[in-house]
């Protein structure tokens, strides 16, 4: 069995990770605030690549 | 969203996902499908071992490994199929955690695996700190740059952190791992180097092949090859498998049913979500076979338990009736014996007193002290005296019986000088020779000592025995009595020319009650004296054993004593 100090510090880590989760979540399901990466020559370019492969 | 973006995506025409991850979106739908086995097989490895030791800390470190694999495996799955750039983006991120969190964890798991015991809190800080930028880090772009909506793939653009700092800390992990396992390979036992190796192995093959995959998906950006990370999972359950196969952790037999179990019931399942009649006929075809292998297997076992446990009872049944027919016969025989233990113990007592009253009274008259008899007489008494002598003799060895049989018998251990004994036994029993014209010659060396540890009464009455029975078992000739040192032993013996003794009858004659041809001879004796002699010369640490080349070839009797080394 852990101890109580390592305990203590995986209840802090993984607290930690769950506020993390939970932000990114926020940022990128709630907001939806990401960037687009885009190029519109290279977007046709590739467009009919992944029709063929459709 | 701006405008040209919605057209972009509108343009690509995703296929709308359902339930989080059926789509048509996948590419390369088996791979797809295989992340189900690998989700499968992970949990089912932790349930198992959660299940066999909830409170073990190794168990919950590998249990833990398993869940963020499985966790691994599904949030890949969403990547996979999701149409909404929003849950690409989290779901991607979150791979990324949990990436960083199986190296940390697996470290954990080694040195706890090797070590048998937990480690120190700063060894877990030294562990679990590098993660700390990527959790921290986790929503912002040094994460994750963006959506990649330059083709219709559904990429992400990783940042900096994504691409370099977590491929650099579970290269150091992977490391960490090895060199650990090396250092700890060179100190180990024999037993504990294989289980090393092989726990190391594993876990460094089922990191690496779980790396390689991300490191050719994300510098490639061919993330359909990435997807061979998902088969590093069977190569640790094979390690794990050999583990338990090798070192007999656990029940192979039934892990390998419930695998296979799983295994069948997730391709069965499969088939209900495969879009293409090829993949279904792919799957069919190894359902089969998962079949024919179980069914076969099941089948065999249950006929070889059926046998064996029928063999088993029915070898129960008769080994518990053998067992309480001993167990009577036993109880039987040791009432038996304590009965005949006392009553010798009784009679030989009760026999005692008349026989001393008769053996005084004899000897009194005989002595005269009442009055003068005639010859007549004095011959009869003299025959009476020497009648009730024999008796007691008779008596007394059977008192001694009783009381080795009891655990009764003291010994007296002096030392003193054995040669010394024996000259006088043969003096007193000189006379005895003489009366049946026998020469009774001891060859001792005067000057030479043999100074042993024992009861000198007790050896005196194995000598007494053994030179009377030479006497009493020849009727002409000569018998040579003679004692020799060899190493620290005194080896006595007392060879006759007498009527030997048949090969047969030597191996039952220091037995109780064995008479040899006493009877044949007309010779008086309990058939005790050399049980007796064997008795007192194994409480002595000595051996006693006789030699004849048969009958009327003579006997020789030896003895053999440790000598006290000064």
């Amino acid at each position: 069995m852990m101890d109580k100090k390592s305990r203590n510090f995986f209840a802090i880590f993984v607290f930690i990770i769950f506020l993390s989760i939970l932000l990114t979540y926020y940022r990128y399901i709630v907001m939806k605030d990401f960037t687009y990466f885009t190029d519109e020559n290279l977007f046709y370019e590739e467009l009919s690549l992944y029709q063929e492969y459709e | 969203m701006n405008s040209k973006i919605t057209e972009f995506i509108e343009i690509c025409n995703w296929d709308k996902v359902e339930y989080l991850f059926f789509s048509d979106n996948v590419f390369g739908n088996l791979i797809y499908y295989s992340h189900f086995l690998a989700i499968l097989l992970a949990l089912s490895v932790s349930w198992f071992v959660i299940t066999r030791g909830p409170k073990v800390l190794l168990n919950r470190i590998l249990a833990s490994i398993m869940i963020i694999f499985a966790s691994w495996g599904f949030f890949d799955l969403i990547v996979w199929s999701t149409d909404k750039p929003e849950y690409s983006m989290f779901f991607w991120s979150l791979t990324i955690l949990a990436e960083v969190l199986i190296y940390a964890f697996s470290v954990y798991f080694i040195h706890i695996f090797i070590l048998k015991n937990d480690i120190n809190l700063k060894k877990k800080i030294m562990i679990f700190l590098p993660l700390l930028p990527v959790i921290v880090l986790l929503p912002t772009v040094f994460m994750l740059q963006g959506f990649d909506l330059t083709n219709c793939y559904r990429d992400i653009t990783e940042g900096f952190f994504a691409t370099y700092y977590v491929y650099f800390i579970e290269i150091i992990y992977a490391l960490w791992i090895i060199v650990f396992g090396i250092k700890k390979y060179i100190s180990a036992s024999e037993i504990n180097r294989k289980q090393i190796l092989y726990i190391t192995s594993g876990v460094v093959l089922f990191l690496l092949s779980f790396a390689s995959g991300n490191i050719i998906g994300s510098v490639t950006e061919n993330w359909t090859l990435a997807q061979v990370g998902l088969f590093s999972m069977p190569i640790f359950v094979v390690f794990l498998a050999y583990m338990i196969l090798r070192f007999k952790i656990l029940n192979a037999k039934l892990i390998g049913a419930q695998i296979l179990v799983f295994a069948l019931g997730i391709l069965v399942m499969a088939m209900g979500f495969i879009r293409t009649i090829e993949n279904v006929k792919i799957i069919v075809l190894f359902t089969i076979i998962f079949v024919f292998i179980l069914g076969k297997w099941l089948v065999n076992g249950v006929e070889k338990e059926i046998l064996q446990r029928e063999k088993l009872q029915k070898l129960s049944k008769e080994l518990e009736d053998s067992n309480t027919q001993l167990a009577k016969a036993n109880e039987k025989l040791k009432d038996l014996d304590r009965l005949k233990t006392e009553f010798l113990s009784l009679a030989s007592h009760q026999l005692r007193s008349p026989l001393t009253a008769m053996k005084g009274y004899t000897s009194m008259i005989l002595e005269g002290d009442y009055g003068k008899i005639t010859k007549k007489l004095e011959d009869a008494v003299s025959r009476i005296f020497q009648s009730t002598n024999n008796l007691q003799i008779i008596v007394e060895d059977l008192l001694n019986v009783s009381k080795i049989e009891q655990g009764g018998m003291k010994f007296e251990m002096l030392d003193f000088d054995f040669g010394n004994l024996v000259q006088s036994v043969v003096t007193d029993l000189s006379i005895n020779a003489k009366n049946k014209d026998l020469i009774l010659k001891y060859n001792q060396n005067i000057d030479e000592k043999f100074i042993v540890c024992g009861d000198q009464l007790k050896l005196r009455q194995v000598i007494l025995n053994l030179v009377d029975n030479a006497i009493k078992y020849t009727k002409k000739g000569s018998i040579d009595v003679n004692i020799i040192k060899k190493e620290d032993k005194a080896i006595f013996s007392v060879k006759d020319t007498g009527v030997g003794i048949e090969k047969n009858v030597i191996e039952t004659l220091f037995q109780k009650f064995n008479r040899g041809d006493g009877a044949r001879m007309n010779t008086s004796g309990s058939g005790l004296g050399l049980y007796l002699a064997k008795e007192i010369i194994k409480a002595h640490n000595g051996s006693i054993w006789v030699e004849s080349d048969g009958l009327d070839k003579g006997s020789t009797f030896f003895v053999e004593l440790d000598l006290k080394i000064k």
